[in-house]
């Protein structure tokens, strides 16, 4: 599997290959976490999240690589887990009531909300919005995966996904008094 | 002014991050003065974080799919496991051949041995590897001949080339251990120690037992390429070691598990908890057979589910 065939599987959103990276460079990217002092699964979660990130970059063409992926990951991974460390010792050192009393339970909320409308959505549009606004494809590609005939008609559901989805949001919003 | 943002591709710049500096300070002045377009905006930006986490969440979920226990022990160091791992192959097939066993699970068993005319497997070539060819005699005296005399013209047509440093590095470790066969890494990431990737060659004198849960290795060494067509929805072909599989295998993560038996590597296809026969020499498109023999299937799931 050479970084190249990656990259350019990636960039055409072939999930298949963000599997592939993920048992490659499983044992070793965990493995640094793990003798930095983490445990298992925030070692995992590490990984993961890095993973992703790589993966967003190179979908939405952010990403021009001068080093091999492992040395990418290798880099992602450090920083995450050093952010990670930095937040648990913030933590610690942090009174608990001073947090408690910045707690902000409303925005908590509607994520909440808008979690729940995204999930209500169907599949098809679910797919849509995400590989348009996170992976940021073009409507070429997302009609290409998704099987649409067209370019237009991509453009077309994406618009009227969309617009569902924020009315699925302020439906909520309105019963539960955020848009007042 | 917000309904004409709402659902512009201007507004879908601003969230992606995509407009000039310019542009995005005066949209967020203007959104400042406009209290409504403001309101809109934060409305918009919190949609917009909130499919960016569906999006994360989809994707761990697949990861989390992926099973991590038998994988990484032999990633990025493939030579040596592989060559650890082929002398496993031969031997429990020797062992096979020896004690007359018709049991799958004999051939999962067996004593490791790292011997000096070690064979490699198909793999071995998928990796890129570059593999010292045992002398005549040598390969005379291994126990699966045939086998390992056809291996030997593949491998040698497969060799890569690689950086003078690194083969001087793969002959000081050979030298060091003598057991295992010459072989280099270009696939390996050198911007890591050996302490860094987590892994102790001791590993490979291990207990036969733990030696062939790896033999379910990361996609047996196959490219495999998905082709989503209208007729074969369920189907596959092996062209050149080279799957192509027919059919949605997009959105549910599948597993390709070798199996060694007697008359050589065998695979198989693990997808929705079923188990489907791929014969290596299948250039026809063929569909997908799920597997009924019971025995094999007890086999498939425990190598499958082994932690």
């Amino acid at each position: 599997m050479k970084d190249s065939d990656v990259l350019e599987r990636i960039s055409r959103g072939d999930e298949r290959a963000l599997d592939d990276l993920y048992r490659k460079y499983y044992k070793m990217m965990t493995g640094i976490i793990i003798k930095n002092n983490g445990t298992e699964e925030e070692a995992k979660d590490i990984y993961q999240d890095a993973l992703i990130v790589f993966w967003q970059k190179v979908i939405s063409n952010q990403l021009v690589l001068t080093s091999k992926i492992s040395t990418y990951l290798y880099s992602v991974c450090l920083n995450l887990w050093r952010k990670e460390l930095d937040r648990k010792s913030r933590e610690t050192n942090d009174d608990q009531d001073f947090d408690f009393a910045y707690f902000d339970e409303d925005t908590k909320e509607r994520e909440a909300i808008i979690r729940e409308c995204i999930n209500q959505l169907g599949d098809t549009c679910k797919k849509i919005l995400m590989y348009y606004y996170f992976d940021d494809m073009s409507m070429q590609d997302i009609a290409e995966k998704l099987g649409f005939s067209s370019v237009d008609t991509a453009k077309t559901k994406k618009y009227k996904c969309k617009k569902r989805l924020d009315s699925l949001v302020r439906a909520k919003y309105s019963a539960s008094d955020f848009l007042d | 002014m917000a309904n004409n943002i709402i659902h512009s591709e201007f507004l879908d710049r601003y969230l992606k991050n995509k407009l000039s500096e310019a542009e995005r300070m005066a949209f967020e002045e203007k959104a400042r003065q406009d209290p409504l377009l403001g309101s809109e905006l934060n409305f918009q930006k919190d949609i917009y974080k909130a499919l960016g986490e569906a999006r994360k969440n989809a994707l761990k979920s697949r990861l989390n799919q992926i099973p991590v226990n038998e994988i990484g022990w032999y990633n990025g160091y493939s030579i040596k496991i592989a060559a650890a791992v082929s002398s496993v192959l031969i031997l429990a097939t020797g062992t096979y051949f020896y004690f007359n066993h018709t049991a799958e699970e004999d051939l999962l068993s067996g004593v490791v041995n790292i011997e000096s005319n070690i064979t490699p497997d198909d793999h071995l070539h998928q990796e890129n590897l570059s593999v010292p060819v045992p002398k005549k005699d040598e390969l005379e005296q291994a126990t699966v001949e045939t086998f390992a005399v056809e291996k030997k013209k593949n491998i040698q047509n497969e060799i890569v080339t690689i950086p003078a440093e690194k083969k001087t590095e793969a002959g000081e470790k050979n030298n060091s251990k003598a057991l295992l066969p010459d072989i280099t890494r270009p696939e390996l990431v050198t911007d890591f120690e050996e302490e860094t990737q987590g892994v102790n060659y001791k590993d490979f004198e291990i207990p036969a037992e733990k030696m062939m849960e790896h033999t379910l290795y990361e996609n047996a060494g196959l490219d495999v390429e998905n082709i989503v067509h209208h007729q074969y929805n369920f189907h596959y072909q092996m062209i050149e070691h080279k799957l192509y599989l027919y059919g949605n295998f997009q959105d549910t993560p599948y597993k390709i598990i070798a199996l060694n038996f007697d008359e050589g590597k065998k695979l198989f296809l693990e997808y929705n908890e079923h188990f489907y026969r791929l014969n290596n020499k299948q250039q026809e498109i063929a569909s997908l057979q799920a597997i009924e023999d019971s025995v094999l299937l007890k086999e498939l799931k425990k190598i499958s589910t082994k932690k």
